[in-house]
């Protein structure tokens, strides 16, 4: 760490994220601001400058002649993350790491890979790896007036209750390109304040002209697709299986393959209301 | 043979492996391996009485007397060769020898038309590392050609079939692959990691 040290920092910020403990320093205090963007949602300054993880963003610029010009580099702790003449890589490659290392070492919440909403004093969580197309649902779902909690991580707390992660939505208009990112309110929504209590585990994924027939899973054969996608799940074994445990006991489950959001998310959404009827 | 049949006294796997009940499920995490498992009603019975005292026979009659219908030893054999498929089993509660296999079939003939939803049955996964329940961004299977462009810092993209979140190759930049940075690395397909 004295090597990454000796390089020399001009500004730095320490924050807590679920609670995690996060440095981050850089050369350049004109990047802070694009800095802050990247970090995880609902973050919160820290008095303390001790953290878990200490990421040191290097801007590299003009060198000493001309026509010499510096990478930029990011550093996780003593890890070099990347190094690239693109400063936007840097702050993507930042944004990333930082996003899988809070959910895979948050002391106190369990990450699934899921996109989660509330609806009628519930959550709704889909489990889903990238192009399961759970960002698109969530993006429909919220347009059909459900509340938004996330299109990336459904955080539970050891009691079983979805927490929101409400950053903003990311929906790929194209396969090979980064998603493009849409607050929610563009979308006409808001997003969720308060954990919710599990109601409904939709375990789906797109496929083009397919029909909506959700057959019923068991709780455990729900918790066991939440734990599929569980982040932690092999750091933190007990701790995982307890808060999917405590989720699944009052919630339910289901399965399908799906064909167009908007008529999925409209699906969803009847099933719960016709179910509460 | 009948005779070793019913006197077969299985012994469940306890060591490395976390546990949660469910109302009629037992969710189980095995350590060692990284799979987890979800057994029905039926088959968490038969896994809780493999104590290394109770005979398959007496199973059976444990078995019967909760689904209020008789149940036959190949029931408990079935569960158990299921059991005994996912490492839930220690190594000496091995088959008898010359013991028929049964398949769920012949099992759902056994219970009858009044048990069916009792079947044994076990689901089971394999448990991700951090890394494999993360977001990268994917790209289609035939756009992958070992030299993806280098999005979002140095990690490359895996590949991806269409309509599933499963891999069927994965380009990633291989440590002390000689690979320059930003360059990826083709690997086999059907190796997803």
């Amino acid at each position: 760490m004295e090597k990454i040290d000796r390089l020399g920092w001009a500004a730095g910020i320490s924050f807590l994220t679920y609670g995690v403990r996060v440095g981050v320093r850089t050369n350049n205090p004109e990047i802070m601001g694009r800095l802050l963007e990247r970090f995880p949602p609902l973050w919160k300054r820290a008095a303390s400058p001790v953290v878990d993880v200490l990421y040191s963003v290097r801007v590299g610029g003009e060198g000493p002649r001309s026509n010499v010009r510096r990478f930029n580099l990011l550093y996780g702790n003593l890890e070099k993350l990347a190094r690239t003449m693109d400063l936007d890589e840097v702050l993507q490659a930042l944004e990333s790491d930082l996003q899988m290392y809070v959910a895979e070492f948050s002391p106190s919440r369990v990450f699934v890979h899921a996109g989660a909403v509330g609806w009628r004093g519930k959550a709704i969580v889909i489990p889903g790896l990238s192009y399961s197309g759970k960002s698109t649902l969530v993006a429909e779902l919220v347009r059909a007036g459900a509340t938004y909690y996330s299109d990336e991580y459904a955080v539970f707390d050891s009691r079983g209750r979805v927490h929101p992660y409400p950053r903003a939505l990311g929906i790929r208009e194209n396969p090979i390109e980064l998603p493009k990112k849409y607050p929610v309110e563009k979308l006409g929504g808001s997003a969720g304040v308060k954990p919710l209590p599990l109601g409904l585990v939709v375990s789906t994924y797109y496929t083009a002209g397919s029909k909506w027939q959700p057959r019923r899973l068991t709780p455990g054969q729900g918790a066991l697709a939440l734990l599929k996608n569980t982040v932690p799940a092999r750091r933190q074994p007990e701790a995982s299986l307890d808060a999917l445990q405590q989720a699944m006991m009052n919630a339910s489950a289901i399965k399908s393959s799906r064909g167009e959001a908007t008529e999925a998310a409209r699906n969803i959404l009847e099933l719960i209301d016709n179910r509460a009827s | 043979m009948q005779k070793r049949i019913e006197q077969l006294v299985p012994h469940a796997r306890k060591e490395g492996l976390v546990v949660k009940q469910m109302p009629d499920e037992v969710l189980v995490y095995d350590l060692d391996r990284y799979e987890a498992h979800c057994l029905n009603q039926t088959a968490a019975v038969v896994w809780k009485h493999c104590d290394g005292r109770t005979t398959v026979a007496e199973v059976a009659r444990i078995l019967g007397k909760e689904a209020g219908t008789p149940v036959g030893e190949e029931v408990v054999l079935f569960t158990l060769d299921q059991l005994r498929k996912v490492g839930l089993l220690n190594e000496r509660a091995a088959r008898p020898s010359g013991a028929r296999a049964f398949s769920r079939r012949q099992v759902l003939g056994k219970l009858g038309a009044a048990a069916l939803l009792s079947a044994p049955l076990i689901m089971s996964i394999p448990v991700p590392t951090a890394a494999v329940s993360s977001t990268l961004p994917c790209i289609p299977e035939d756009q992958c050609n070992g030299n993806e462009p280098n999005v979002g810092g140095n990690n490359c993209q895996p590949c991806h079939t269409t309509g599933s979140s499963d891999c069927a190759k994965r380009c990633r930049r291989k440590p002390g692959s000689g690979a320059p940075q930003g360059q990826c690395v083709g690997v086999p397909a059907g190796t997803c990691t």
